[in-house]
């Protein structure tokens, strides 16, 4: 059943999709289903932006579309542990429903953040601190935890995924800082020839100012993919 | 229609269901020839949540549906009345007549 759709219209699917993790699946897969249907209606090939906006808009938010579809869920649901979640276990409650959507299954997404926030810390202080072998024990796998939760995360959408990115580099990022700078030889003469010094552009080199524009797009991930899990 | 959007939202809550059942009197729809119709009556608020409430009424079985092929596309998914649904949009004829009756009588002033 596949044809092509609008990409904003796609792009929204996307977002329904991560916000309707919450529901039970088969309520979740029916409502992606039926408004995939009637984008595809209201959308034919080749619409304008301005008409896919516009249908967007008619159609409502993705949350308002999924607290539709939870309003005659019995007060004390909670969805089952998924195989493709992980295993932590959940609190059962008496929250509203309201709550309830907003609380549940963000866990494995907060342990996600953590870890991938945690690595490229400790990473930095690891030449104080950890010893080498805790790195490629703990670390490393800790890292590659983080990196699996972020990428089959029901919660975030693709996009999300794609600036998470930005935080899985973040041990590499770490290491490069390691990594000398520059290797300068004093030859017979007195002179000095600098290798692999990084260009400078102004008064620092051009490095500080890759590493100062990987620190913002690794906190706008951050906190693009938190704001996500309210 | 002028109405605040917060008491024309009351006034729909009530009433939407019965409304997509009065739409699929005597007519088979697919989803999206009905939210089209209940919007050209300005009937809904957002289009999407029209899907879980056709969800709903299928799973109440007022509502059953199939697949139709279209001429342009993938196969669409139609709805039709049940009997329990043509008994419901009965009962709420009757008890909407009787409710709209009283309130017309109360608004024109009369006892």
């Amino acid at each position: 059943m596949m044809t092509t759709l609008h990409p904003l219209a796609s792009d929204y699917l996307d977002r329904l999709r991560a916000a309707a993790s919450v529901l039970p699946p088969d309520r979740a897969a029916e409502l992606v289903a039926d408004i995939a249907e009637h984008l595809s209606a209201a959308l034919p090939p080749g619409a304008p932006d301005a008409d896919a906006r516009a249908a967007l808009d008619a159609l409502g938010t993705p949350d308002q579309l999924v607290a539709a579809a939870a309003e005659d869920l019995p007060p004390q649901w909670t969805p089952p542990p998924r195989a493709d979640q992980a295993p932590w276990g959940r609190e059962r409650g008496q929250e509203s429903s309201g709550e309830r959507l907003g609380a549940q299954s963000s866990r494995a997404e907060f342990v996600a953040l953590t870890l991938l926030v945690l690595a490229p810390i400790l990473l930095l202080l690891a030449p104080i601190s950890l010893p080498m072998w805790a790195v490629g024990t703990v670390l490393v796998p800790a890292w590659a935890a983080g990196t699996v939760l972020l990428l089959v995360s029901r919660r975030w959408t693709s996009a999300d995924k794609a600036f998470g990115f930005a935080l899985v580099a973040g041990p590499l990022a770490t290491f490069s800082l390691f990594l000398p700078a520059s290797t300068c030889q004093s030859d017979s003469s007195g002179a000095s020839s600098c290798e692999g010094a990084p260009p400078m552009l102004g008064p620092l080199p051009i490095t500080v100012y890759l590493l100062i524009a990987y620190v913002v797009l690794w906190l706008y991930a951050l906190i693009r993919l938190a704001r996500r899990l309210r | 229609m002028d109405a605040e959007p917060a008491l024309l939202g009351q006034l729909r809550r009530g009433t939407l269901e019965y409304c997509v059942l009065a739409l699929l009197a005597g007519h088979e729809r697919y989803g999206y020839d009905l939210v089209t119709a209940l919007a050209s009556e300005n009937l809904v608020a957002s289009q999407g949540s029209i899907y879980p409430l056709l969800a709903r009424l299928r799973r109440d079985d007022l509502v059953e549906t199939f697949w139709r092929e279209s001429p342009d596309g993938p196969p669409r998914r139609y709805y039709r009345l049940t009997p329990s649904g043509v008994r419901a949009l009965d009962d709420f004829r009757l008890a909407w007549a009787d409710f709209s009756g009283s309130v017309d009588r109360l608004l024109k002033g009369t006892p």
